[in-house]
């Protein structure tokens, strides 16, 4: 396995990870554990900005982890032939991931004046994905048509 | 030699068509955000809602202590608009509290500002707007309003613009409000609270106080309520 493709994986999980513990957060209305106390995360946590039409951005998250994971599959065995789509799709929604992870972090920054430091993780990680795609789909595209 | 010039040209061909559909796809994804953008700084700049007006009679209202003068039991609340907890306390608890105990007549309720040093500036500015809306005798609607501003945009929802947005919803004389508001009128008075709740060895918010007795958990109400009842009944 290309050792981009690991890289994507670990991060994926680690995404999953962090979005799955905010969406239980969210869920079981427990309190979010953070270093220096939970109020800036409770915040971030409860402000309008948590939402996205009504739904909680956590469980948004979580979706485009799971579903990053999902293409990540597809691409990998190239899987009923959609291996090229898969990859395109992988850049499309970490892409999307990226930007929307920016926003909400200048949204704490800025507007809020409270870190969430899960949810800068969050960002850290869909960031760094979507580099990684950046940097290597096209060479992902090119194995597969080759293939 | 041609063949493999062929399939050179293919090659490149479908590089640059594969470039073509990742900078489409590039685009509808910023696209995409753009648009979600919009609609969230749409939403966050929407008012909160003015809440019903407590049904107890205006004698029963003093500035930030509401509550029937005779009642036997006091109860302290000492809050700061950005804490998450006591917006949680506001919304949950205290309703209820107003309308078993302080309708009733049981007991009193006093407000104390409690702003933490990690939510300045905004939870002094909110606390000093909550006194200048309490000289229009309106701090307990707009307390509420502050909370639920505070919990649905953070301190976004505590600027000066939007504190002033609330008091002109109430329909406060926006001149005096203002003049209050900007002279910082209560500034040292929010001070001196937060002061004394540090001297009396509060350290968190929400901190509820029944008859100058602190309780362990604020938020179990079962137990607020049966301290109420043995305040009251003590000779």
């Amino acid at each position: 396995m290309p050792r981009h493709d690991r890289l994507l994986l670990v991060l994926i999980i680690i995404g999953l990870l962090i979005s799955g513990y905010l969406s239980y957060v969210k869920l079981a209305h427990a309190t979010v554990l953070c270093i220096g106390g939970s109020s800036a995360c409770e915040t971030v946590q409860n402000s309008r900005y948590a939402y996205l039409f009504g739904i909680p951005v956590a469980y948004l998250g979580f979706l485009a982890y799971a579903g990053l994971l999902a293409l990540w599959l597809v691409k990998r065995g190239d899987l009923w032939g959609l291996g090229v789509l898969a990859a395109q799709g992988f850049f499309g929604v970490a892409l999307f991931g990226a930007l929307f992870s920016l926003y909400l972090t200048g949204v704490e920054l800025f507007i809020l004046h409270a870190i969430c430091q899960w949810c800068v993780a969050s960002a850290v990680t869909m960031i760094a994905i979507a580099l990684t795609a950046s940097l290597t789909v096209q060479e992902d595209i090119q194995e597969l048509e080759g293939a | 030699m041609a063949r493999r010039s062929a399939r050179t040209v293919r090659k490149r061909q479908r590089r640059s068509h594969s470039t073509t559909t990742l900078v489409a796809i590039g685009a509808v994804a910023i696209i995409a955000v753009a648009i979600i953008i919009a609609i969230s700084i749409q939403q966050s700049s929407a008012s909160v809602a003015v809440p019903p007006t407590l049904d107890v009679p205006a004698a029963w209202v003093d500035r930030t202590t509401i509550g029937s003068p005779d009642a036997r039991v006091t109860i302290q609340l000492w809050e700061d608009f950005l804490c998450p907890a006591c917006a949680q306390w506001n919304q949950g608890l205290e309703p209820r509290l107003m309308e078993e105990l302080v309708k009733t007549g049981l007991a009193r309720v006093e407000f104390h500002h409690f702003p933490l040093s990690q939510h300045e500036p905004w939870a002094t500015l909110a606390a000093q707007a909550s006194e200048c809306a309490a000289d229009q005798g309106a701090f307990w609607p707009y307390h509420t309003m502050l909370f639920e501003a505070s919990s649905s945009q953070g301190a976004s929802g505590l600027n000066m613009d939007q504190l002033k947005r609330y008091a002109k919803d109430l329909g406060l004389d926006m001149g005096t409000f203002s003049e209050c508001l900007e002279s910082q009128r209560y500034r040292t008075q929010v001070q001196q609270s937060a002061a004394q709740a540090i001297a009396l060895g509060l350290n968190a918010t929400p901190s509820v106080l029944v008859n100058g007795e602190l309780l362990d958990n604020p938020f179990d109400y079962a137990a607020l309520v049966e301290k109420v009842k043995q305040a009251a009944n003590q000779p």
